[in-house]
């Protein structure tokens, strides 16, 4: 193979051509001996990106970042070093609420080290301390709006929030949200951010940033306007995160 | 001359400590990828696929695809931009062709004239710059020479399909897409261009 003839060949490669085998193998030949065309190959690697970078950019919707970070925290790889041995996530029924197997072991072991004993009568999603494994905790709909549900995925390691929530009606165009609360053992109740709308239509996300230790629910009300330090609006989704 | 080399988007150390988290499996790996790279990796997907959820789609997977894989990442293959624009390319073509196969749109690259006024922080500025200077090198490319790492590498043509689109032989195609591609790069390098004899091809 030449150079031109290498060239050619990564040319077409870094603009999406798949090369056969015998090209390949011939290409990966000649940048082995050839210092010149691996320079290229590295410089027109760069340049492929660069054409991207000169693209008018285009803002992505606000929801994405929540949704990513809601299906990396869903994710069933997503498991921290003290998460790396738990068990399979598999749901269990505990009185009536649906919560992972991993989130039940985390939360069993965290209470059992913390106070001594070895036998355990069920709970329900008590926070599970830092260290822990990612827990999940079901949420459900009110009298508001029966038909919305969805769960929560706890990191108590990054102190981090993810609600994915289902069967919430649209909201209206004059500034409705629909707002995240978090009630704490104290009874207060504090803004959480918002839930947002995933492109499938028919999901809305949200993240809260924060130690949950202190808290013992999780709530979503739907508002006539943002930036509310106290609910006013029904609510329309809730999960206890521990027994009072 | 004016100096065509890239500043400012890329950091290559803090670049390294993402790629560290990433592949440590940290959650706060793929947050701080999308904040550093969500704009571009969305604006790539959405001029390939020409479809915003779609777009959005193709960018989901992509970062996830790369927070898995991103402990066998080699800094030596190509910075973590180049790997995210070639993954984010990537599934964008293959949603394309998975979805209506040659139906592809053809618009030019766009001209700076879209881009906010206002840049809030020294990042966006550094891209606008960036941006110009991109936009200034291909503008020194023939009309042939865009058409043609336009449709192969936003339009996701292979080179028999940009053959046959443009009537023209596939051993002119390659040939003009290697040469495109690298006065392209000698632009963008500062280099000048020392091959425009050849650039009738």
């Amino acid at each position: 193979m030449t150079c031109e003839q290498a060239e050619e060949a990564l040319a077409a490669l870094l603009t999406g051509n798949q090369p056969d085998e015998t090209e390949v193998a011939a290409l990966r030949a000649h940048l082995s001996d050839c210092g010149g065309c691996q320079e290229a190959a590295d410089g027109f690697g760069e340049t492929t990106t660069r054409m991207a970078v000169g693209l008018a950019p285009v803002e992505p919707p606000a929801h994405m970042r929540a949704r990513l970070v809601a299906a990396v925290s869903a994710d069933s790889e997503f498991v921290s070093a003290g998460a790396a041995a738990a068990p399979p996530r598999l749901a269990v029924p505990i009185r009536g609420r649906w919560i992972r197997r991993s989130a039940v072991m985390g939360v069993f072991a965290g209470i059992a080290a913390g106070i001594g004993i070895g036998v355990m009568v069920a709970r329900p999603a008590a926070v599970s301390p830092a260290g822990a494994p990612p827990m999940t905790i079901a949420m459900r709909g009110t009298t508001a709006d029966p038909r919305s549900g969805g769960q929560l995925v706890y990191d108590p390691t990054a102190h981090r929030t993810v609600l994915e929530v289902t069967g919430l009606p649209a909201l209206g165009s004059s500034g409705e949200v629909y707002q995240l609360w978090l009630v704490h053992s104290d009874k207060t109740v504090a803004a959480a951010g918002y839930l947002t709308p995933a492109p499938n239509g028919t999901m809305w996300l949200g993240v809260i940033d924060g130690d949950m230790a202190t808290a013992t629910a999780v709530a979503a009300t739907r508002e006539t306007g943002a930036g509310l330090s106290k609910p006013g609006g029904a609510e329309v989704v809730h999960a206890d995160l521990q027994l009072p | 001359m004016i100096d065509m080399r890239p500043r400012g988007v890329t950091v290559p150390g803090s670049d390294e400590r993402l790629i560290a988290l990433l592949a440590d499996g940290a959650p706060e790996g793929i947050e701080m990828l999308y904040d550093r790279y969500g704009r571009l990796a969305y604006t790539l997907a959405v001029r390939v696929v020409g479809d915003p959820g779609v777009a959005e789609d193709v960018v989901q997977e992509a970062f996830l695809s790369m927070w898995k894989r991103a402990a066998s990442y080699r800094t030596d293959r190509g910075s973590l931009r180049t790997w995210l624009c070639t993954v984010v390319r990537n599934r964008a073509v293959d949603k394309l062709r998975g979805r209506s196969g040659q139906n592809r749109s053809e618009l030019p690259l766009q001209p700076t004239s879209m881009v906010s006024s206002i840049s809030e922080t020294w990042d966006r500025v550094a891209e606008e710059l960036e941006r110009d200077e991109v936009h200034a090198a291909l503008l020194q490319l023939s009309a042939d020479q865009r058409q043609i790492l336009e449709l192969a590498y936003f339009g996701g043509l292979s080179q028999s399909e940009i053959s046959t689109r443009l009537d023209i032989p596939l051993g002119t195609v390659k040939g003009r897409t290697r040469l495109a591609l690298r006065k392209l790069h000698s632009l963008l390098a500062g280099d000048g261009v020392s091959e425009g004899r050849r650039d009738d091809v």
